[in-house]
């Protein structure tokens, strides 16, 4: 009887948590483990874009947001990726 | 009659701003802000590659992880609470709010220590360029946390409430998004700072 | 479309002139910056910097002379403006109160920040006005004094923004005197007023008072709460009207 939806008994916050934690570990592993420093780059950079997407997807609720509001935040996201990627030398 | 309010509502989200707009209006402007000093970090990375990585690898990665870890599992219990509070309000629901306290304060500690660490390790925000981002641009990021758990004190009272107006969910969930707000800043400042 | 409800007895024609009135101040508060500290005074960006020798601020100083002090004219133009505006706020906000608080509050606030806003523009014309008579170190002792006038004044002008937030979050619902988003605006303000105060710790970089973070941030945020608060009052002003 309530709006929380679950998949495989665990809510979806739950599962976006299990995504961000996965992705830090990545992130990590992307810092440490990669030789090419452009790549570690890259890595570090688009791992974190989908983080904060998702912290913005999922627990600021912009899934239930009117679609500008989502867009305009994935906007902000792609354009300072871009730009932070440009800077650092890559693309 | 339960279900159907619940179907209402479920409707009425499909369509609705989270939390007031104006929350939005704060966090566009926060936003902006924080990506001028993302990219002052880029700049200076590549403008003086050697000095920051340098610097970058005196940084001890086990307290930025920490940090990072407690930011989002205390976004988590948030995120659950609020989600408590609008669909079955009871008294109980203030747990989720302590939690995510729980979080704020060991991020807080953690982040003093760190700080210490350092400091006694003879690094200040005068030694380069990178420890005076690292320093300033995670202070402003502390700042912003100590904000966020006055809001979630704040909310924490509120949520305990076993009736709440469709105001009061508004209020909580603008809590929440500043709250965050202050996860999402973390992770790119994390990136920038402790992994490139 | 009105999301502040006014008591009828209470909204009376010359008042919602005097709200325009001090709507528009702000506006040409705005408009007077722009021609005196962005275009002629040097102010935004900063001419001088803070790292700067005493040799190089005098020699900037003198060869923008005439352009600094038409500056400076304007400047202080727009900065006595901030006495209308705030005059502005604090009324719209007494209107939803019955016993007068926060416009009190208010007036305080913004009659000092007015206040030390003129003294930036004091410093400012002092600093062209005798170059060549004044030991050279007394230019840039001019300079620091009207950034640290301007930036190092946090608590003063973002204590201004939080009295403005606070009536607003605090009032009934239906009776804010301005919309609720306005309130976090004017936190938004706040929180960019704050790396103002970092112009004590550098002399160079971001966050001294030549820079991005110190001085551009906190400048260009004023400037966009006054262009947001204003804009309220003059619609607030004339939605009653029709």
């Amino acid at each position: 009887m309530n709006t929380i939806i679950r998949i495989q008994g665990l809510s979806v916050m739950t599962w976006a948590w299990f995504v961000l934690v996965g992705m830090t570990v990545l992130a990590w592993w992307f810092g440490t483990a990669s030789d090419s420093p452009d790549r570690v780059i890259m890595g570090v950079i688009i791992t974190a874009a989908i983080k904060i997407w998702v912290i913005g997807y999922q627990f600021m609720e912009l899934r239930h947001a009117p679609s500008f509001l989502h867009y305009a935040f994935v906007l902000w996201l792609i354009v300072i990726s871009t730009v932070l990627l440009l800077l650092l030398g890559i693309l | 009659m339960v279900e159907l309010s619940n179907a209402d509502s479920k409707v009425e989200m499909k369509t609705q701003i989270p939390g007031e707009a104006g929350i939005w209006a704060f966090v566009a402007g926060d936003l902006l802000v924080f990506s001028v000093f993302f990219i002052l970090i880029a700049l200076g990375h590549a403008e003086q590659t050697d000095i920051f990585e340098a610097s970058r690898g005196t940084l001890d990665l086990r307290f930025g992880i920490a940090n990072t870890l407690l930011l989002l599992t205390g976004s988590l219990f948030v995120a659950i609470g609020v989600e408590r509070c609008r669909s079955m309000p009871s008294g109980k629901n203030k747990q989720w709010f302590f939690l995510g306290i729980g979080c704020g304060v060991g991020f807080v500690v953690n982040k003093i220590f760190e700080w210490n660490a350092k400091i006694e390790a003879g690094y200040s925000p005068v030694t380069n360029d990178f420890y005076m981002y690292f320093f300033i641009f995670t202070g402003i990021h502390l700042i912003h946390v100590l904000v966020g758990l006055g809001v979630l004190l704040f909310l924490l009272r509120m949520s305990q409430r076993s009736s709440l107006s469709a105001r009061e969910i508004q209020t909580l969930e603008s809590g929440a998004i500043f709250w965050h707000l202050v996860d999402l800043l973390w992770i790119m400042l994390f990136a920038l700072l402790y992994l490139l | 479309m009105n999301e502040t409800a006014i008591p009828s007895s209470s909204s009376d024609a010359l008042f919602r002139k005097t709200l325009a009135f001090c709507g528009y101040t702000g506006y040409a508060a705005i408009v007077l910056f722009i021609i005196g500290g962005v275009w002629l005074g040097g102010m935004l960006p900063a001419l001088p910097h803070a790292n700067d020798l005493p040799s190089e601020i005098v020699a900037k100083v003198s060869e923008n002379l005439f352009e600094i002090r038409i500056g400076s004219i304007f400047m202080i133009a727009s900065f006595a403006l901030f006495g209308t505006f705030g005059a502005g706020m604090a009324m719209q906000t007494r209107r939803c109160e019955t016993q007068p608080g926060f416009s009190y509050v208010q007036l305080v606030f913004s009659s000092m920040g007015t206040t030390i806003a003129l003294l930036v523009a004091f410093a400012w014309a002092l600093m062209v006005f005798r170059p060549e008579t004044y030991h050279p170190s007394i230019l840039l002792m001019w300079a620091d004094f009207a950034y640290f006038l301007a930036l190092f004044s946090v608590p003063l002008f973002g204590g201004w923004c939080v009295m403005v937030a606070l009536p607003i979050f605090l009032a009934e619902e239906g009776k804010e005197p301005f919309p609720r988003w306005a309130a976090y605006v004017n936190l938004w303000a706040v929180l960019l007023f704050a790396p103002g105060q970092m112009v004590m710790f550098f002399k160079d970089g971001p966050f001294s008072w030549h820079g991005v973070v110190a001085m551009w941030i906190p400048f260009v945020a004023f400037f966009v709460w006054i262009a947001v608060m204003s804009f309220l009052m003059i619609r607030i002003a004339q939605t009653e009207d029709s």
